[in-house]
């Protein structure tokens, strides 16, 4: 059984007639990143709310760490580290006053941990200015390393690359590989398809308050199928040869190519059953799903993203 | 439990130093309270010149336009020189009588501004201003220690941190009634301070008069004074978390405060059952606990101590009870501003 850190059981919060989060059953598993994934408004802060105690359900249970916390999450608190949507601190303290403050409110880490923090979001420099001052890259990094006060085991970061340049944006993401890499779990929220397709093993996707899906990255996209693109020495007959085939889903021309959806792992499959009838591959190309690909196709979005391809 | 409140009030109390508004309230709170005690002896010292001057006649009764100014004090040592040769006797006797029941009153005066620049009155009146000067600076600090987290969106960030919401909003409270208190502290300091300086200006002549206030009455009033401010407190912390802002508390503690005493003022007047509800109301009992003055006073009869004593427990226990409830139960977002 794999051990969860977090399990949600039908999760709801309402206000009024609207659902923010309709029934939501999730599953986290321990170590790695976890990508919550879903357009402004899907549920996501809401969810993140609700499992730090900030948001109260209308219904359902949820688990931390294999506990039920559903009426007091505090109690888990303390092996979490978390910032929800934009990092929030005093305007008028430095940014070392800050991480002070909040690691002995926390009661947890020892004086040098702030100096090596803020080394670690590159902050060191501006560590005794005023908060009001950051920029919102500063402020994000301030909040990472908030975050990691006192080497929480579970990360919740919501959009954590939100007002970075691409090469800040770059780093955080490294940064959040590497404290999945120390062993944490990293929950990470976001809107941003691409960014956790990059960092994440596993995703779950909201919309609209619902859970569309989840599971790992991996499995998702191969469960969508994928496909492959042929090029044959005679693709009429390698299509009457192929559409035969049981785990063939479709065969289809697409301009100079053959269409085949067909899971990738069974490709050496395929030339081998065209190459027994005579026909012999000049070309074979995967076709990449991405997970914008994905979300897009799972969600009824209709705005058309391009598919990307790889070989 | 209890260690981790003091603890929390403790880290208040390292945010809350490194913000200039609360030391600004304070100097707010001194000014006040020093004027009080500088405002007193320069009004006695004044007072104490022109004392025993009496101005017989005018409109050119004596042939001097604005009357003729007589020395009482003279007078009363049997020197009738500044009185007008052409005076009657009779005018003359009178006069007399006059500036006896003159130099009276002003004794008594000049006794009471006395009280108000030497010690240990100098601290009682002090803390007479109290429930009006302080209770507004109390209901400025502790909304905006209670709101700011709301508007700056800290809460979240805090709350995250796994403190405990109760214990949280605990030690806030907790520091501003002791911050109410160490302000209480360095007025009567203060004022102590500034009352040596005013008592050895007058010097050992001066008009004491015959009754002054003891130590004992001085630490009662400031206990009085201090507990008055409870219930505004808690008021003020209850509207804050109600509203997650700290304009309305502000706006809300104000506007009770002097809204309660003009409304019971009009209702006095106009409904005589409005007596017995009035014995009830926050800002009456604040008043008659705190011996100051009200707008309404002398309408009904004010509250006993011990009367009003309960009734502000009980506004305190109720009003801060909401305060926690709402505090413990509302979902908290983003930042809100003001």
């Amino acid at each position: 059984m794999t051990d969860l850190v977090i399990e949600t059981q039908e999760l709801t919060k309402r206000y009024g007639a609207i659902a923010a989060v309709d029934r939501l059953s999730l599953q986290v598993p321990r170590g790695g990143v976890f990508g919550l994934l879903g357009p402004n408004g899907s549920g996501k802060s809401t969810t993140i709310g609700m499992l730090l105690g900030l948001v109260r359900p209308t219904s359902g249970r949820f688990r931390l760490f294999g506990q039920d916390v559903t009426s007091a999450p505090e109690a888990s608190l303390k092996r979490i580290g978390a910032v929800v949507e934009t990092p929030a601190f005093y305007p008028y303290m430095s940014g070392r006053a800050n991480l002070r403050y909040f690691q002995a409110l926390h009661g947890r880490g020892r004086p040098d941990e702030i100096d090596r923090l803020l080394d670690l979001v590159d902050l060191s420099g501006r560590a005794n200015s005023k908060f009001s001052t950051y920029s919102l890259g500063m402020k994000q990094r301030l909040g990472i390393a908030y975050v990691l006060l006192g080497d929480p085991e579970l990360v919740f970061l919501d959009e954590p690359t939100n007002g970075l340049d691409p090469a800040g944006m770059a780093e955080v993401r490294d940064l959040i590989r590497t404290l999945a890499a120390d062993g944490r779990t990293v929950l990470l929220s976001s809107h941003l398809l691409h960014e956790v397709e990059q960092v994440c093993a596993s995703v779950a996707i909201l919309f609209r308050g619902r859970l569309i899906a989840q599971g790992r990255v991996k499995d998702l996209l191969s469960r969508q199928g994928g496909a492959l693109r042929l090029r044959t020495t005679d693709d009429r007959q390698a299509s009457t040869i192929l559409a035969i085939l049981p785990w063939v889903l479709g065969v289809e021309p697409q301009g100079e190519y053959l269409r085949v959806s067909a899971p990738l792992d069974r490709a050496w499959e395929i030339t081998a059953a065209l190459a027994d009838k005579g026909v012999y591959l000049i070309e074979m190309v995967h076709e990449h799903v991405s997970l914008e690909a994905y979300f897009m196709e799972v969600t009824g979005e209709t705005s058309a993203m391009p598919v990307g391809t790889h070989q | 439990m209890m260690v981790k409140v003091l603890w929390l009030a403790w880290l208040e109390w390292f945010k809350l130093r490194r913000r200039l508004m609360p030391w600004v309230l304070l100097v707010i709170l001194l000014l006040f309270t020093q004027l009080a005690v500088w405002g007193s002896f320069f009004a006695y010292e004044r007072q104490q010149s022109n004392m025993g001057s009496l101005v017989l006649g005018g409109g050119g009764v004596f042939g001097q336009r604005g009357g003729v100014r007589i020395d009482c004090n003279a007078v009363l040592r049997g020197d009738l020189s500044s009185l007008p040769s052409s005076l009657e006797p009779v005018i003359g006797l009178g006069a007399v009588q006059q500036c006896n029941q003159l130099i009276q009153r002003q004794r008594q005066a000049l006794g009471e501004l006395y009280k108000s620049f030497t010690l240990p009155g100098s601290i009682s009146r002090a803390m007479e201003m109290v429930p009006v000067i302080g209770m507004i600076l109390l209901v400025i600090l502790t909304a905006s220690t209670v709101g700011v987290e709301y508007g700056w969106g800290t809460l979240r960030t805090v709350l995250v941190r796994g403190p405990g919401r109760w214990q949280f909003l605990a030690g806030k409270v907790i520091l501003l009634a002791v911050l109410s208190l160490a302000a209480l502290a360095i007025v009567v300091a203060a004022t102590s301070a500034s009352s040596l300086v005013t008592q050895s200006l007058v010097g050992p002549d001066a008009l004491a008069p015959a009754t002054l206030p003891t130590w004992q009455d001085v630490g009662i009033a400031s206990i009085k004074a201090w507990y008055s401010l409870l219930p505004f407190l808690a008021l003020t912390a209850f509207v804050t978390v109600a509203t997650g802002s700290s304009a309305s508390g502000i706006a809300i503690g104000l506007a009770y405060f002097f809204g309660e005493q003009i409304v019971v003022a009009i209702l006095l007047n106009l409904f005589d059952w409005f007596d017995t509800l009035a014995q009830y109301l926050l800002e009456w009992n604040v008043t008659a606990w705190g011996g100051g003055l009200s707008l309404a006073a002398g309408r009904a009869d004010p509250p006993s101590d011990t009367h009003a004593f309960f009734v502000l427990l009980a506004y305190t226990i109720v009003l801060g009870g909401l305060a926690f409830w709402f505090f413990a139960r509302r979902d908290v977002t983003g930042p809100r501003g003001g």
